[in-house]
């Protein structure tokens, strides 16, 4: 027997207000795996090139894959994907809430959205139904209210996914939240819906469908084994109580915590941002996404209530570092605010926390001023600035209207040798992690399929974990497992990554998981072409949108490259730029691709992508035999 | 002595565990809609998680599943079940006792769901949020 698809997936067109159900391709399932995978696939068969992110032909694509919703531990996520409007290329974000689970259970493995509604609407799944229903009272309310309002009208047996004002507004990074600050799809998948004027997607399944298991026998014999180990791991009691945020002593100690817009990668209040402060002071309870073994849900509530009000959030690393110490804040009751009406407004913390530094920054350099944020005074640290900045921006007011599109559109408009400092690659605001003293994370970002995030690989870790000198090569391939593994597998099966990188869980575990899931065979090396096919398609399909490709569209901002670090211990480090070159050539050659970065007429062919080499030849783009 | 299930809700992490692992035993499926227990979570200021469940006896829940489905519903407005007392009168004493959002419905059983005791649920769950408790008679 078979399993972990549901064999169906949902095409709604918005405009027309038809509902197909098509068939899961079985080549698709083989070739893709399902996830990231079936949503490049998807785009790559449907989009034509150069469309408008924000037109309503963009297709916005929620995949989950064959472990989505099966009694695997850490299975509840799947991923939301597009092309981009803040980069113009592929963009997806992967998201763990109930409603990963339910969609499976409503019976549908992917759910498309093409056109656009004439009126606000939201999209109510159920297994025997699907509907667009209307949401005119919900347009304009923030997360929250959306999501419990859906709930208390449609029952506890229901996943939410929601769009607050931000995506209404088309700010290029909003994302899509569900129960209480879960957020995906960091490259505008938000913005994406909101062009559709679909504010949320509902899956009810109180009369849910099974899902097939190949072997329910051997998966809950091969999850309870897995979840057996991670809880004997030294590590795991630490995980639980402090989940992600044990990275800011590590980071701060590796001088990669990044501090005022990324100019330094250590930061004076750190002590008041890491696990320790977070877990004494402010949580006050746990959360985690469907099956978790190992939650990392912190959430916490403001200390100092007269000063910051009562305010609740659920906090991690990549939040605590763009809008803590990326922005010079003092505390972590100032954070909990800020991501709070991130979370509200419906807005990507980080590209965020990135667009508010870059224009804190700008204006203490004398770039901007007053008649350009229309009066308001600008500095590191400045809280009352931040808050009100990252309304304007969900709002699309006055000043706000500009960080509104992203580090990359602010540095085109404002000139002045600005994109320097503009902290994005290809247009995707960096995470949490500064790299002028980790040149192999900088090439990370740079190759990054969506832009400079750490999804794909968080290769910092193995980076600051052994000495690469002198073995650069083997420290590239290092990086293609990594991301073969968290970008590939993780992406397509689609499951939680956290237990293999922090906990150790064994892959082959994970792989035993998925064969008795599917019924299939899959061996490491078949999962690795796969995920091999999957970047390559993503690479041709930033390409196709290009008309072109070159190396540099690769390279991170010159920031790492010019301005060295003047504090800490690594004081006076930044990336040698012969090295970044080496190693970005030793990248690509693990890969097969050429010195523009892009695969060979070879590598298309080995990973059975001929028809890509003929569709990008037809636009002029040549290939490297 | 018998034994009920109890939720410890400030434990919860609302991940659904207790429910993919009850389907699971109950029914052999994935699909957590066929769970003899729901946990949910809600903001009302500040976030919340939830347990519903509501535990029998071996005996008690067979006299249960003895029940059409049709002849139980929650009756929202006076927060409690309704049942067909007459003609289910043991049935409708132990169903007495749960809340209504502990009683479960699906399209393929025919009976009401409530939890049996299977347990996996406090194994599964990853913070010890589910235990069970001796019952003073």
């Amino acid at each position: 027997m078979s399993g972990g698809y549901t064999g169906t997936f949902l095409k709604i067109n918005l405009s027309s207000e038809t509902v197909e159900e098509v068939a899961t391709p079985e080549e698709w399932k083989e070739q893709f795996l399902g996830g990231r995978g079936f949503a490049i696939k998807y785009l790559w068969e449907n989009l034509e090139p150069g469309t408008d992110p924000l037109s309503p032909e963009n297709p916005l694509i929620f995949a989950t894959g064959p472990i989505t919703g099966t009694p695997t531990l850490n299975s509840g996520k799947l991923v939301i994907a597009s092309k981009s409007p803040l980069t113009g290329g592929y963009g997806d974000g992967n998201i763990g809430t109930s409603f990963c689970v339910r969609l499976k259970n409503c019976g549908f493995d992917m759910v498309v959205l093409e056109g656009k509604a004439d009126h606000p609407v939201y999209v109510h799944i159920t297994p025997q139904k699907v509907e667009l229903k209307d949401a005119s009272d919900l347009w304009g309310k923030s997360v929250t209210e959306t999501e419990n309002t859906l709930k208390e009208e449609l029952g506890e047996r229901t996943g939410v996914l929601s769009i607050g004002p931000a995506g209404e507004n088309l700010v290029r990074y909003a994302t899509v939240l569900s129960e209480f600050g879960r957020s995906g799809g960091r490259p505008g998948m938000g913005t994406v819906m909101g062009s559709k004027n679909v504010k949320a997607l509902v899956a009810e399944s109180s009369e849910g469908i099974d899902v097939a298991i190949a072997d329910l026998d051997r998966l809950k014999e091969l999850s309870f084994n897995a979840r057996t180990t991670l809880k004997q791991r030294d590590f795991y009691r630490e995980w639980i109580d402090k989940g992600t945020t044990t990275a800011v002593r590590w980071t701060q100690e590796n001088s990669i915590f990044p501090t005022y817009n990324f100019q330094e990668g250590v930061f004076e209040h750190a002590d008041a941002f890491d696990g320790d402060t977070m877990l004494n002071d402010y949580k006050y309870l746990r959360k985690g996404c469907p099956f978790c073994q190992m939650p990392c849900g912190l959430v916490c509530k403001t200390k100092r209530t007269e000063d910051y009000g009562e305010v609740t959030v659920e906090l991690d690393y990549e939040n605590v570092a763009l809008l803590g110490s990326n922005l010079g804040m003092e505390n972590l009751d100032q954070v909990i605010v800020l991501n709070r009406l991130c979370d509200d407004l419906g807005i990507d913390t980080i590209s965020s926390g990135n667009s508010i530094g870059f224009a804190f920054e700008l204006f203490e350099k004398g770039v901007i001023d007053e008649e350009d944020t229309g009066g308001l005074e600008l500095d590191f640290g400045n809280f009352e600035a931040a808050k009100t900045l990252l309304t304007m921006t969900a709002n699309r007011e006055g000043f706000g209207s500009l960080l509104a599109e992203g580090t990359k559109r602010m540095a085109e408009k404002i000139g002045k040798g600005s994109e320097k400092f503009a902290m994005n690659v290809k247009g995707l605001e960096i995470s949490g992690y500064d790299c002028h003293a980790a040149p192999g994370m900088a090439v990370t970002y740079g190759v990054s399929p969506i832009g400079a995030h750490h999804k794909d690989a968080w290769f910092v870790a193995w980076e600051k974990r052994e000495d690469w000198s002198g073995r650069r090569k083997e420290e590239m391939e290092a990086l293609q497992r990594m991301q073969r593994i968290r970008g590939g597998f993780f992406e397509a099966a689609v499951m939680c990554r956290l237990p293999w990188i922090e906990l150790d869980l064994p892959f082959e575990l994970h792989i035993q998981m998925l064969n008795a899931v599917t019924g299939q065979d899959y061996t490491e090396e078949g999962l690795f072409e796969i995920s091999d096919r999957i970047y390559a398609l993503i690479r041709a399909f930033w390409a196709r949108e290009f008309g072109e490709w070159k190396r540099r569209y690769d390279y991170p901002p010159e920031r790492w490259f010019e301005e060295p670090l003047t504090d800490g211990p690594q004081k006076g480090t930044k990336v040698d730029r012969d090295l970044f070159e080496r190693l970005l050539n030793h990248y690509y050659d693990a890969y097969g691709w050429d010195e523009r970065g892009l695969p060979t007429k070879a590598t298309f062919k080995e990973l059975h992508l001929d028809y890509v080499m003929s569709e990008l030849e037809s636009q002029g783009i040549e290939l490297s035999a | 002595m018998p034994k009920k299930l109890v939720g410890i809700p400030e434990r919860c992490i609302g991940c659904h565990s207790c429910e993919q692992a009850c389907a699971f035993a109950n029914f052999g499926v994935a699909n957590i809609s066929k769970a003899r227990i729901k946990v949910h979570s809600t903001i009302n200021g500040e976030l919340r998680h939830h347990i519903d469940v509501c535990s029998h006896p071996k005996e008690e829940v067979e006299l249960i599943e003895n029940v059409p489905k049709n002849a139980v519903s929650i009756n929202r407005e006076e927060n409690k079940i309704d049942i067909d007392e007459e003609k289910y009168p043991q049935a409708a004493a132990f169903l007495k006792e749960c809340p209504p959002d502990a009683l479960f419905f699906h399209d393929e059983v025919p009976y009401p769901l409530v939890c049996k005791l299977k347990l996996a649920c406090v194994r599964w769950c990853p913070t010890g949020a589910l235990k069970v408790e001796e019952v003073e008679q």
